[in-house]
């Protein structure tokens, strides 16, 4: 299995995150919003000029900055 | 039971369901930190008065943003107290990352009831919750509501003597485990189709598509609060004050003998033997045209189309597709939000900007936004009197303000030390706007509008009677002249109207129509009217919000980046 990070798939495809990676502040936040490896999450979108990324879990939407997205290391799901 | 605490995640409803338990109205909007300070409401209940508390939602007690720090702190100074209850919201459609909150609550030893909010859409989205079921799992009283529509919330209250502490026992590690086996037993998914909202979904945030109807909508918004504005200023505020209000003033102005000091204050200065309701400066005339006749149209018109955008969910996604640009200027996306409420007025936007991260961010938002960002009240003002200039000149206003906005931004960015966090923001779900609920929420501004500003405008036009006739602004002026005259072009008398901004904008503005200004003086008063210091309720709000050092650094920053401009536009127009 490869890992990649969110930036490198594309949207509408879905994937399990592995790692995430980042300040303390952004691990305890992406944990209370439900953010944590091992879930299934789905890209939505990213904007151009590395705007953020935006993903889905399970029925919640977040958007995050490209730099966070860029270290957050996934997993795609065999079809 | 003497007090009642709202808690949970930020967007699930609790200002809704404080309003109906308390009858107070408390604003709400579909995104993410709207209530940034608690509010406090009495709920009549076996006929004895209990306080309720709307507190600021939260994720976790591991604030990232003064909102959520205010959140921690109200809910940690309750929890030592045996006879708080605490309702946790939550948002039924979103159980899960809901129910991480409401885990670490019950690790709090805390008597609780859960209520099961937006009941009414898990039916829509696909979702069934087994409510019996959640309730004995944990141990304490589930009832569903849907606070827009007060489905449930009798129940609610009915049930709340019933909150007890959580026999529910669990390793705090094990929290996400726990999470999935109360799911996996109280709730199913079943399949729907790709709803209506979910294509607007795709397009609203999809990085090509996303632009232009970003573009289309904030036209669309404007224009209409354009229209809504002139259409009830030509067809119910004007008619009133000429037909109803004018002859009123006529008479008392004849009965006062068209003279005198009373009729000075009341009626003011005759303009060619006439009173004019901008010109006068009288309480009766332009102490009431103004606030009501002129701004208040555009109030309406405005907190309308905001309460739609807002309950409608589209700002956060806008934030999101403006991220990129904002952080050029020091700030996420979010911080479209503070702004755009600083569009309705400038105390709300200076509060919402609570939901910025860093202090560094707060500042930059707000001093963006103090400067380069005026209110409705004087932009309602500069529609209607810049606006006889032409379009051109109004354009000329607020392009100018953008691009002050823009450089200012980019030059805080490089100058201003500390950090700007990346965006990192729970996306509500698209909802179609409640129409009470709207209506309430514009009535409630409409209200707060009325009780600012008619007193202040009243105060205003009071004081330059006064400064006038104890020569108070001739001598100003003479002093200011080398700044106002010298370097901007503006005659020395218009330094009344800057007297006058620190208490109200739009009746500085009103203030310069006596002074013939040429379109180039109207326009730079205009912009520098806007840009040179907040008013005096925005000002005290910004204190607050900033503290002393760095509301300095900002108000030096507004006076040297307003002689600049205005001495530029001197130069350029």
């Amino acid at each position: 299995m490869n890992e990649v990070n969110l930036i490198a798939i594309k949207p509408g495809q879905e994937v399990i995150v592995m790692q995430l990676g980042g300040g303390n502040q952004f691990l305890e936040k992406a944990e209370s919003l439900g953010l944590r490896t091992g879930v299934r999450i789905k890209k939505l979108s990213s904007q151009v000029m590395r705007g953020p990324v935006t993903i889905q879990i399970g029925s919640t939407k977040l958007a995050l900055g490209y730099g966070m997205a860029k270290k957050i290391l996934v997993c795609r799901v065999d079809e | 039971m003497k007090k009642i605490l709202l808690i949970g995640n930020p967007n699930v409803g609790k200002s809704a369901i404080f309003s109906r338990l308390t009858g107070l109205h408390v604003i709400a909007a579909n995104y993410p930190g709207t209530t940034v300070e608690y509010s406090r409401g009495y709920l009549r209940y076996l006929g004895e008065k209990k306080e309720v508390i709307d507190v600021p939602g939260t994720y976790s007690f591991k604030p990232t943003s003064k909102a959520e720090k205010v959140a921690t702190e109200m809910i940690g100074q309750s929890a030592a107290d045996q006879d708080i209850i605490f309702v946790n919201v939550i948002d039924a459609t979103n159980l899960e990352r809901n129910l991480n909150l409401t885990l670490q609550l019950i690790k709090k030893k805390i008597p609780l009831i859960l209520a099961l909010n937006f009941w009414d859409e898990t039916r829509h989205v696909g979702v069934l919750i087994d409510i019996e079921k959640l309730e004995s799992m944990l141990g304490v009283p589930v009832v569903a509501t849907s606070a827009i529509s007060g489905e449930g919330i009798n129940q609610l209250v009915a049930r709340l003597e019933e909150a007890r502490y959580s026999p529910f026992d669990f390793e705090d590690s094990e929290r996400w485990m726990q999470i999935g086996n109360l799911l996996a037993a109280t709730q199913k998914l079943t399949h729907r189709h790709h709803s209506f909202f979910e294509r607007i979904e795709d397009i609203s945030i999809h990085p090509l598509a996303g632009i232009p109807l970003a573009i289309i909508v904030m036209l669309f918004s404007f224009s209409l609060i354009r229209f809504i504005g002139e259409t009830l200023i030509s067809y119910v505020f004007e008619p009133l004050f000429e037909m109803a209000w004018a002859p009123l003033v006529e008479y008392l102005s004849i009965n006062l003998g068209r003279e005198g000091l009373i009729h000075h204050l009341l009626i003011g200065t005759l303009i060619d033997g006439h009173f004019d309701f901008v010109e006068s400066l009288g309480l009766l005339t332009t102490g009431l045209y103004v606030p009501i006749g002129m701004v208040l149209p555009y109030i309406v018109s405005f907190y309308f189309v905001l309460g739609f955008l807002e309950d409608s969910g589209y700002l956060p996604r806008l934030g999101i597709l403006v991220d990129n640009l904002m952080h050029k200027l020091g700030v996420h996306g979010l911080a479209i939000i503070p702004m755009l409420l600083g569009v309705g007025c400038n105390v709300p936007g200076a509060m919402a900007t609570r939901m910025l991260e860093t202090r560094r961010e707060k500042f930059i938002a707000a001093t963006l936004m103090a400067i380069a960002v005026p209110c409705m009240a004087q932009t309602a003002m500069i529609f209607g009197l810049v606006g006889a200039y032409g379009v051109r000149a109004l354009a000329a206003v607020f392009g100018t303000l953008f691009i002050v906005w823009v450089i200012l931004g980019l030059f805080l960015n490089k100058i201003v030390k500390g950090e700007s966090p990346e965006i990192f923001i729970e996306i509500p779900p698209y909802r179609i706007p409640y129409g009470k609920a709207l209506l309430k929420k514009l009535w409630m501004r409409i209200r707060w509008f009325l009780k600012e500003a008619i007193p202040y405008v009243l105060l205003g036009v009071l004081i330059v009677n006064v400064m006038y006739s104890l020569g108070v602004i001739e001598f100003i002026a003479d002093l200011s002249k080398p700044l106002i005259t010298d370097l901007m072009g503006l005659p020395d008398q218009s330094v009344a109207a800057m007297i006058i901004g620190f208490l109200r904008k739009d009746v500085a503005v009103g203030m310069l129509v006596p002074l013939q200004l040429t379109m180039k003086q109207m326009v730079i008063a205009s912009v520098i009217l806007t840009m040179y210091f907040p008013c005096i309720a925005t000002f005290s709000v910004l204190i607050k919000e900033l503290a002393l050092v760095d509301m300095i650094k900002a108000t030096l920053i507004m006076l040297v980046s307003t002689l600049l401009t205005g001495s530029l536009l001197n130069v350029l127009l």
